[in-house]
């Protein structure tokens, strides 16, 4: 009995360390054209700015987030008019201890990163390849970066290591 | 439309505002008109103005190197922000690009 209270009371202890470590914005919905790409970093840039994330790692995030959007505007909806009401992303930003991450949700076309070619700008110099440069811009910016699809969901976390953060 | 400077034989355009998806189309369409009607003149970017750019804009200005280079004619960038250059680095485009401080540097090495 007394090993189990032990058990339940190192439990309690251990979520709410875990708990009292994370902080979270609300998850908004946007409608995924381009359009509405600079409101969707705006909102990030608030997000992390109340979390008090150091700027350098803002902008590196913005740029990462811009990245992940830009892609899922561009390629994810690209069978869907901008009008469409499917086209939705799911935006939340969250910290846990040491770690800033932003999710970004999509029911569109899944593409795992992974499978994206290296930049090659000779490439686009001789016309073969337009683009390329922004999964790689993504991946250098963050420390992580998780993709996942389920339930008609494809779902990208962005991880960055960031020492020293308070909670809101 | 960009504001542009024509110097001797060399054009500059001056960019601006934030070099995302959203406008990266447009200044796209808007520089291959300056460059249609220009096709005798080296060009200038000059980005005192811009902010902030993702590989949306970066994609912009390979796109304009490629169209210069087919018409025998140099691209030069000058006044990067340092957010601008840090995603030249992160890419390793430095070497693909000439870049200068100032616009009046890139005149002189015209």
């Amino acid at each position: 009995m007394q090993v189990q209270n032990l058990n339940l009371t190192i439990l309690l202890y251990l979520s709410l360390k875990y708990w009292s470590n994370m902080a979270s914005s609300v998850i908004r919905d946007f409608h995924a054209v381009i359009a509405q790409v600079p409101e969707i970093k705006l909102y990030v840039e608030n997000q992390l700015k109340i979390l008090y994330i150091p700027e350098e790692i803002i902008q590196d995030m913005i740029l990462a987030t811009d990245e992940a959007v830009t892609n899922i505007v561009m390629h994810a909806y690209s069978d869907l008019s901008d009008s469409d009401a499917g086209r939705i992303l799911k935006v939340q930003v969250r910290t846990r201890r040491n770690i800033v991450e932003i999710l970004l949700k999509d029911a569109g076309r899944p593409f795992d990163l992974k499978h994206a070619p290296a930049p090659d700008v000779l490439k686009n110099l001789n016309g073969e390849r337009r683009g390329g440069f922004g999964v790689f811009l993504m991946k250098t910016l963050t420390d992580r970066i998780h993709y996942f699809n389920g339930d008609g969901w494809n779902c990208i976390a962005l991880f960055k290591k960031c020492s020293g953060l308070q909670r809101s | 439309m960009l504001k542009t400077k024509q110097v001797n034989t060399d054009l500059v355009i001056y960019l601006k505002g934030r070099l995302d998806v959203h406008l990266s189309t447009e200044v796209e369409k808007d520089i291959q008109e300056i460059i249609n009607r220009n096709s005798d003149a080296s060009l200038i970017l000059n980005l005192a103005d811009v902010e902030y750019m993702s590989s949306s804009g970066l994609r912009v200005l390979v796109a304009t190197m490629r169209l210069l280079k087919a018409n025998g004619k140099a691209l030069k960038l000058c006044n990067l922000n340092q957010a601008v250059l840090k995603v030249f680095e992160v890419v390793e485009l430095m070497d693909m690009f000439d870049i200068y401080e100032t616009e009046e540097s890139a005149l002189e090495n015209v």
